[in-house]
């Protein structure tokens, strides 16, 4: 008996690593693909449409900018002005102080010289309590709106924002993002051709700003970070935002918009109910529910996304800092995967039942116990002088040439379609971190993620986790 | 098979006496150096790649300067030409005067040079309204780079289409239209909406809409009302025209809302 439960084991971990190790490397070859062609249809289309002519245009959507600030007051009155420059006309502003307990409400009411309002609004999603809507009095500040409220998170923030605005779309961004001046104007070209599509939210390409040139709130020129850790998450958000939402998006099996900047169709997200509060995993948890609402209910819909680097942040600099946002990660990943479960193999869900649900489901959340299991696995028979060493490091050698082949191929499709990165040290420096990531890196991801798991499953660590983040480079540093 | 292969090696005795499992051990040597091809493969492509990314990195940084130099140029030469007399004085002025000397071999020849130019041209004229637009109007023209356009509309690539178009669109280059009519319906949307908008440019009103045979968004309408209002076309018979590409209550409703400031929408259509 004990004999049979040990072969099956030793079989399963033998054969079921290995071709859950294959199922991975080809869908990564499939979804980067499918991407290079939707990356490069998008930039020849980019190269030649001009944007411009929609400043003035009667046809722009209105759209609200809701930038939950906690905290903000060395940086708020910049990242205020940095809003107001947008080149778009129909836009209103709205910043929800979320309860700070510094001077960040106190900095805008004198910079931008607000007054209490008694503006009224429909409360269609359960927030913690406003204390007051502020406005300017001032004509070129027109489009800002401050709103005050008692300190409930990141989305009940959002959730407060979406009730105070009435306009068509709204855009979450991070207040310490940049932002493209022109990212509206491109973000709502999807919109204006969805035509009968409902186009219930779009994203972009979130770029990471490390060590970059920043000037009056503008990236002027963008370098290799000089750390590893900055590198390194630079690859990353390639392989991410150039070789894996493109092919999800083309699809429209696109599970997440990132948190950092999405514009979302306002009318949908207030059916749904808002952002979830129950999740650290908020934004992937609200694009999942719109996709069940409008499949459930029949609606010709897109989840688009758009990719052109239109929002810039900075990367942690710290893998204290890191490990714990990848375990944020982890965490709202499997919570979003549980509260959807029923999407699973489900016809009623097509692509994202049969296809982006599973993946996510075996390529994310099992990857970590995978991974272990098999080094695991691996470990135990080499001691006991069972490996077949000429196979392991054949495997090994496969493996580790297909992730530094998947890296490059991105940093390969990044420099021939916005080639950000002028200098020649820079790809190198790029490719060389590609290369070393599977030994210094990839093992730290597992770490992090096998950690995410534990805190789900144990109850641990519930909250965001701290973010500290150094700061852009002002003007001349 | 894997990587546990090696505890039955102490059996290749048994193995080679057996022919199914002869086979078997083939095939994991087969396997084997397949895992090897393929990861050589990929080994050889990454290198492949990188040195393609910085041959290409050099030659663009390259390219970048001698470009810049040269719209720096021809836009130096480009602004000389709209603000100095236009008569025979001006090859004089640039002759003499030390400032414009550099400007004077100005070598259009080769045809990357040719396509800068053209886009400068192209840029500049964009800004530029009345005579000193009709000036560089004249320029294009006697450049022959109206050829470069159509020939532009006549490629296969869809950008390269739509760029021939926004140039024809510009430059009001009539001999485009027969090209144009063709493309008003093409499967393409980005190039029909072109065509749409330089038909309407050429024809100086919107009978064009007349002949569309699908149902415009709204990124559509908004460069139709854009060309409208540039070209300030106020005489007009919308009403007639309109009505007959719009025929459906929906795009009656899109046009009312967003049409009406351009067009006095509400006076012309009743519902």
């Amino acid at each position: 008996m004990i004999n049979t439960i040990l072969n099956i084991i030793v079989q399963f971990f033998e054969y079921g690593v290995f071709f859950y190790c294959m199922f991975i490397l080809s869908s990564y070859l499939v979804i980067s693909l499918i991407s290079t062609v939707s990356v490069k249809n998008y930039t020849r289309r980019r190269s030649i449409l001009d944007h411009a002519t929609l400043v003035s245009s009667p046809y722009q959507p209105s759209i609200s900018i809701i930038a939950p600030a906690y905290n903000e007051s060395v940086t708020i009155v910049d990242n205020i002005r940095s809003l107001l420059s947008l080149h778009y006309t129909n836009m209103t502003i709205i910043i929800v102080n979320d309860g700070s307990k510094d001077e960040t409400l106190q900095m805008a009411i004198d910079n931008y010289d607000l007054y209490l309002t008694d503006q009224e609004y429909d409360m269609q999603i359960d927030t913690k309590d406003v204390r007051g809507i502020y406005k300017s009095r001032k004509k070129a500040f027109s489009k800002l709106i401050v709103v005050d409220k008692h300190n409930g998170g990141k989305a009940d923030a959002i959730n407060v924002g979406i009730n105070v605005t009435e306009t068509e779309y709204f855009a979450c961004i991070d207040v310490d993002c940049i932002i493209d001046q022109d990212a509206f104007l491109r973000l709502v070209e999807p919109i204006m051709k969805g035509g009968e599509k409902k186009v219930g939210a779009v994203g972009g390409i979130v770029w990471l700003t490390n060590d970059a040139d920043i000037k009056s709130g503008k990236v002027m020129k963008l370098r290799a970070p000089k750390s590893y850790i900055g590198k390194i998450q630079v690859v990353e958000y390639f392989r991410a935002f150039l070789l894996g939402r493109p092919a999800w998006a083309a699809k429209n099996g696109m599970l997440l918009i990132s948190g950092a900047f999405g514009v979302f169709d306002r009318e949908t997200v207030l059916k749904v109910g808002g952002y979830n509060h129950n999740t650290v995993g908020e934004d992937m948890e609200l694009i999942m529910r719109m996709h069940a609402y409008y499949r459930l209910n029949d609606m010709p819909y897109e989840i688009a996304y758009i990719p052109d680097p239109l929002c810039w942040t900075e990367a942690p600099s710290d893998y204290d800092v890191l490990g714990r946002q990848r375990n944020r990660w982890t965490r709202g990943t499997i919570e979003c995967l549980k509260f959807h479960k029923s999407m699973f193999m489900n016809k009623k869900f097509g692509i994202l039942g049969y296809i982006s649900y599973p993946y996510w489901l075996v390529a994310e959340w099992f990857a970590p116990y995978a991974e272990a299991g098999g080094l695991l696995f691996f470990f135990i028979i080499a001691v006991l002088g069972l490996a077949n060493w000429p196979f392991f490091f054949a495997l090994l050698f496969l493996v580790y040439t297909f992730a530094i082949f998947i890296s490059i191929y991105s940093i390969l499709i990044q420099e021939l379609t916005y080639h950000k990165y002028e200098s020649v040290s820079d790809i190198l420096s790029l490719v060389a971190t590609a290369m070393l990531e599977p030994i210094l890196y990839h093992p730290k991801t597992v770490k992090w993620s096998i950690k995410g798991n534990i805190d789900h499953f144990t109850g641990n660590n519930k909250g965001w986790g701290e973010m500290t983040r150094k700061g852009f480079k002002k003007d001349g540093e | 098979m894997i990587i546990l292969q090696s505890v039955y090696k102490d059996e290749v005795s048994q193995l080679l006496a057996n022919k199914d499992n002869v086979t078997d051990d083939l095939a994991v040597e087969y396997f084997l150096s397949l895992i090897l091809n393929i990861s050589f493969g990929f080994a050889v492509l990454a290198f492949l790649m990188t040195l393609f990314m910085v041959l290409r990195r050099k030659n663009m940084n390259k390219n970048k300067i001698s470009d810049t130099k040269l719209m720096e140029r021809y836009q130096d030469f480009l602004s000389s030409f709209i603000t100095l007399p236009n008569d025979d004085s001006f090859i004089g002025i640039t002759k003499n005067n030390q400032n414009l000397t550099r400007l004077e071999p100005l070598d259009i020849s080769h045809t990357h040079r040719r396509k800068i130019l053209a886009n400068e041209i192209f840029k500049f004229k964009q800004q530029l309204t009345g005579q000193q637009a009709e000036q560089l109007s004249n320029y294009f023209y006697g450049l022959g780079l109206q050829k470069e356009a159509l020939d532009l509309v006549r490629s296969r690539s869809w950008t390269d289409i739509v760029k021939g178009m926004q140039f024809l669109n510009e430059f009001r280059i009539q001999e485009g239209l027969e090209l144009i009519n063709s493309l008003v319906n093409h499967k393409n949307r980005e190039i029909a909406i072109h065509a749409i908008i330089v038909r309407i440019s050429l024809d100086n009103d919107i009978s064009v809409l007349t002949e569309i045979e699908r149902k415009m968004d709204a990124w559509e309408w908004h460069k139709i009302v854009f060309e409208i209002e540039r070209l300030q076309l106020e005489n007009v018979n919308f009403n007639a025209l309109i009505m007959a590409q719009i025929q459906d209550k929906e795009l009656i409703q899109i046009a009312d809302q967003k049409l009406n400031p351009v067009l006095e929408f509400k006076n012309l259509v009743t519902f």
